[in-house]
């Protein structure tokens, strides 16, 4: 409630220094995966069968910046946390986005873990993977527990074993993998994904949001060679922190393959 | 959440904004009255000297440390050229008013700009008051350019012909055995500058009859740790370029060597294992070392030291 008030009460400030005020909306919010989409890379065939994904907070600015700092209000927010199913192209509701009306260029979100400058740790939302949850990532005990992203698929050797496990003595004709991805940042108070562009101007006319992840381009940035060198036969490679495609994982989730947003009128409100 | 609780929350937060516009509807008779800083001059005796600023990381090196400043993973670096070409600057007034435009383009090499700033550009006899929008660009480099302190016509030509906006020499050193890697950085990366801002201030520059703004150019964004909003909040880190190797063994490390590490997430791990965060930067995506180089270097534009100017390709 307190944070609402802001937003109309900041916007009128800003309203009378030559800026645009706004009219209160709700706009439907919804969520969208990408169907598995099989790839090859290295020699290797990959399938994806699970990407589980935590979403929220999401703000959305007058900005065109991917500073934070320059969207002191945001026009539309979403404060809450959901789980979304990443491997399902079907629309997924999510809720409603709050604001008012005005101009629209970036975004500012988290994958479920929301770390406020108020607070000693971050916490994974309520809806999301094993949410609500303090995520206490300095602990030494620390394992990611998913809240942002589950994976799962299977990698299968389609070229000379040579070319699947370059200078390896031995190479798995198929493995499966899991991640468990909790995306965290350094600074309490900042988003995880700054600066997301989605222009769009809103109105008091209806309008609806539908966001969509591809979560098999994440993956295609995963070196499958090395994450064939742990693989033990005995169930699974899992990508923990220290691995480094689970940071290329974290980079293509927050910096290289970012969902989009399509913005569209609705025809029929459920 | 079910939909009888959505409908709850939103009869709670309409009755909210309800309230809101009562206060709110208060503070807007009392704002304009009360003024918003907007401060446009009406006579035209206003002189703005533009002046050109070097990071001291750029004429003194970042040092390995545990400073504020420092690099913390134990590198000391030092250029030995940071020539960029910066110019286009433009501002205005409140609400697009009065704008003012310079086409100059100037060349400079950064660590060695005259203690006194050189002027880049000067707006002469224009209203007073304060320009709430002012901003710049790198931009690539003309045969017209203004040459500030005498740039190797070499250099110069090389940087008009392969579009560079940067050409940057420096060493690294390992400081636990003194070892070192010499880099040279030739790059496109033209970039523009807006809504420039001094934390604190009015946003933008205030014009006087005699007044002056200096554009500063860091030089030490390549070795952040992502592309954070203030600078304080920053970390400094160089293993990542330790690391990249010499692919064509020329005994400097170049932009072949840097498209060559590709390997993202090693070079610059992810929390809770690192402290990088790629989000939000310029270039978007960032698969090698390249890729982070230039991003970064697209952020390098501030005024009067450490105000902040909202970046973005040119």
């Amino acid at each position: 409630m307190k944070r609402l008030f802001w937003i109309a009460a900041i916007s009128t400030l800003a309203a009378s220094c030559g800026q645009t005020g706004g009219t209160f909306v709700e706009i439907p919010f919804r969520g969208q995966g990408t169907e598995p989409l099989t790839f090859a890379k290295d020699g290797w065939e990959v399938t994806l069968s699970q990407a589980t994904l935590g979403f929220g907070a999401i703000y959305f600015c007058a900005t065109d910046s991917a500073l934070s700092s320059r969207c002191e209000v945001a026009i539309l927010e979403y404060t809450e946390g959901v789980t979304l199913n990443g491997l399902d192209p079907t629309e997924q509701s999510i809720g409603s986005i709050f604001g008012t009306t005005g101009t629209i260029r970036t975004a500012f979100f988290d994958y479920g873990i929301v770390w406020l400058l108020t607070e000693p740790l971050p916490e994974a939302l309520a809806g999301v993977p094993g949410g609500p949850a303090i995520v206490r990532f300095d602990s030494p005990n620390y394992v990611p527990d998913g809240h942002s992203a589950r994976f799962a698929g299977t990698a299968t050797c389609i070229e000379d074993a040579s070319i699947c496990c370059p200078g390896a003595m031995t190479c798995p004709s198929s493995y499966t993998f899991e991640a468990n991805v909790d995306v965290l940042v350094v600074q309490p108070g900042t988003p995880a994904v700054n600066g997301a562009r989605t222009a769009q101007e809103v109105t008091t006319e209806p309008l609806a949001l539908t966001i969509v992840f591809d979560p098999n381009t994440w993956w295609q940035a995963i070196d499958f060679r090395r994450l064939a060198t742990l693989d033990d036969g005995a169930g699974p490679v899992v990508l923990s922190p220290e691995d480094p495609d689970y940071s290329a994982l974290v980079i293509s989730m927050t910096a290289n393959a970012l969902p989009t947003f399509v913005w569209s009128s609705p025809t029929m409100e459920p | 959440m079910t939909d009888g609780q959505r409908s709850k929350v939103s009869e709670m937060e309409e009755s909210t904004v309800k309230n809101a516009i009562w206060i709110v509807g208060a503070l807007s008779l009392i704002l304009p009255i009360a003024g918003c800083g907007d401060d446009q001059g009406s006579g035209a005796d206003g002189n703005l000297s533009v002046l050109l600023q070097a990071e001291e990381t750029i004429v003194n090196g970042i040092q390995a440390g545990t400073g504020e400043e420092n690099i913390l993973d134990g590198f000391d670096v030092d250029f030995s050229r940071y020539i960029v070409s910066v110019g286009l600057v433009e501002m205005n007034q409140v609400d697009g008013g009065n704008p003012q435009a310079s086409s100059v383009i100037a060349v400079a090499d950064f660590t060695s700009l005259p203690t006194t700033l050189p002027e880049l550009t000067a707006f002469d006899g224009i209203p007073t008051g304060q320009y709430t929008e002012f901003g710049f660009a790198t931009p690539v480099l003309t045969t017209s350019a203004v040459n500030v302190n005498q740039v190797p016509a070499n250099d110069v030509d090389a940087m008009v012909t392969n579009g560079w906006t940067y050409f940057i020499e420096g060493t690294i050193t390992q400081v636990s055995d003194g070892a070192t890697k010499e880099f040279l950085i030739q790059a496109d990366v033209p970039s523009v500058y807006k809504a420039c801002a001094v934390e604190g201030q009015q946003p933008g520059v205030n014009v006087s009859r005699n007044s002056s703004v200096d554009i500063t150019l860091h030089g030490d964004h390549m070795f952040f740790n992502g592309f954070p909003d203030e600078e304080g909040n920053v970390l400094r880190l160089a293993q990542w370029m330790w690391d990249i190797e010499d692919t064509d063994g020329d005994d400097v490390l170049t932009q072949a060597d840097f498209e060559a590490a590709t390997d993202v997430g090693t070079l610059f791990p992810s929390p809770p294992q690192g402290v990088y965060e790629l989000t939000g930067g310029p270039i978007s995506p960032i698969d090698n070392a390249w890729d982070f180089i230039r991003a970064e270097l697209g952020t390098q534009g501030h005024i009067f030291g450490e105000g902040e100017c909202e970046w973005s390709p040119l």
